[in-house]
């Protein structure tokens, strides 16, 4: 864990890796009960009518119910996973994951991260992710350990001490 | 719900007969689950009673030497931020009962005062259509709601049941064998932060580690230069100044 050329230590792809299983089973566990919630008030107030309205029932075999919760569970998903990643790395610096394994995220030349940044960084997940991940892996032979997303964002992870 | 009258529900793709075969030899199997939920659910009842009853007296116990609270001189901002979360944390059930208590209280008023302006339209005769619709939905999930908190009461009440007899004494026993052991009462005696921060350190440590080490081995299966070789670069952090 020699540090490359200064005194900061760069966050590597293991740590991260780590950090990121942790924020996905936060994001996980918090989409469960937020489509549990939707699943019992669709099923409680009978609302299966709002997929038979806007969606084909007929061609597919799940039930109107299933693919209204399934609907919902991606929605929230989505919508969480984006809410959960900027509010933490805009507002803290690092996330519920990052921060169990002492890692932050900072602008290349130590600043915080905007909202701007995070939106960029946030994107650049698929853009790592869509060529077989090859944009993660990239963290293992990056000079200062970053992915595609962060050179796209001008980010770096780095430990805290 | 013009709409679901509209459009009428598909087909359904397999025969009652059919189904009702199908779904008769999973009958047992449902029972089966059902039963395990049971002593599920009468376990976690009965266990948390009991853990509740034993930290509280754990608690008693260990207040008055809690009372004195010393300040370490070398406290950094990461240790406040920590001590701000967990007193956040510790206040969160506090702060919902009084935002739930509220929200009643605002809840209440806020009807009330729909209720005097609406009244007079919603017991209109020309009304009366919707209000027999709007009674019809409230009772039926009223009768949801009935049959659901039956159905609790008396599963809750299998359960304990159930839970007690399969463990019959042995949570009793193994509790006070536990208490017993010295090594435990030292280790819940233990600043819970201090293990965790202790825990945390050694997982960091061995991350950081693998971190190198995955890098490495990466580096050579690709044969690129190992980081220690590559020559030194600018620090942006000093360019920045």
């Amino acid at each position: 864990m020699a540090p490359e050329s200064t005194s900061v230590q760069y966050g590597g792809f293991v740590s991260r890796s780590l950090a990121f299983v942790i924020d996905l089973t936060v994001i996980a566990v918090a989409s469960f009960l937020g489509t549990v919630v939707v699943g019992i008030v669709a099923e409680f107030f009978d609302l299966s009518w709002i997929w038979n309205t806007f969606g084909n029932a007929s061609q597919t075999s799940v039930t109107p119910l299933e693919a209204l919760v399934a609907l919902a569970a991606g929605l929230i998903s989505t919508f969480f996973g984006l809410v959960y990643f900027l509010f933490f790395w805009v507002l803290v610096g690092f996330t519920p994951g990052m921060g169990l394994l002492g890692l932050r995220l900072v602008r290349c030349d130590g600043q915080r991260i905007g909202p701007g940044r995070a939106i960029v960084r946030f994107v650049g997940y698929w853009v790592s992710l869509i060529f077989l991940g090859l944009g993660f892996f990239w963290i293992l032979f990056d000079r200062r350990r970053q992915g595609w997303h962060d050179k796209l964002a001008g980010t770096c992870v780095e430990y805290f001490d | 719900m013009n709409q679901r009258n509209a459009r009428p529900v598909p087909p359904r793709p397999v025969s009652s007969d059919l189904r009702r075969n199908r779904a008769e030899p999973d009958k047992a199997r449902v029972e089966d689950l059902q039963t395990m939920l049971r002593v599920l659910v009468g376990g976690v009842l009965e266990g948390t009673d009991e853990l509740m009853r034993r930290l509280k007296a754990a608690q008693a116990e260990l207040e008055p030497s809690a009372a004195t609270t010393t300040v370490d001189p070398n406290e950094t901002d990461l240790d406040r931020l920590r001590y701000a979360l967990i007193s956040t944390l510790i206040q969160t059930p506090e702060l919902i009962w009084e935002g739930l208590t509220s929200a009643g209280r605002v809840s209440n008023k806020a009807s009330n005062f729909v209720y005097k302006v609406v009244g007079p339209v919603a017991s209109s005769r020309l009304m009366r259509p919707m209000r027999q619709r709007t009674d019809r939905l409230i009772a039926r999930g009223q009768a949801r709601v009935d049959r659901l908190l039956e159905r609790g009461r008396a599963e809750e009440q299998v359960g304990r049941v159930l839970a007690r007899r399969a463990t019959a004494n042995g949570v009793d026993e193994l509790l006070d064998y536990l208490a017993q052991k010295p090594e435990i009462r030292d280790l819940v005696q233990q600043q819970s932060m201090g293990m965790a921060d202790e825990m945390m350190g050694e997982i960091q440590n061995r991350s950081a580690a693998a971190d190198a080490l995955a890098e490495r081995i990466a580096r050579a299966i690709l044969r690129r230069p190992q980081r220690e070789t590559l020559p030194a670069e600018a620090d942006p952090r000093q360019d920045a100044k």
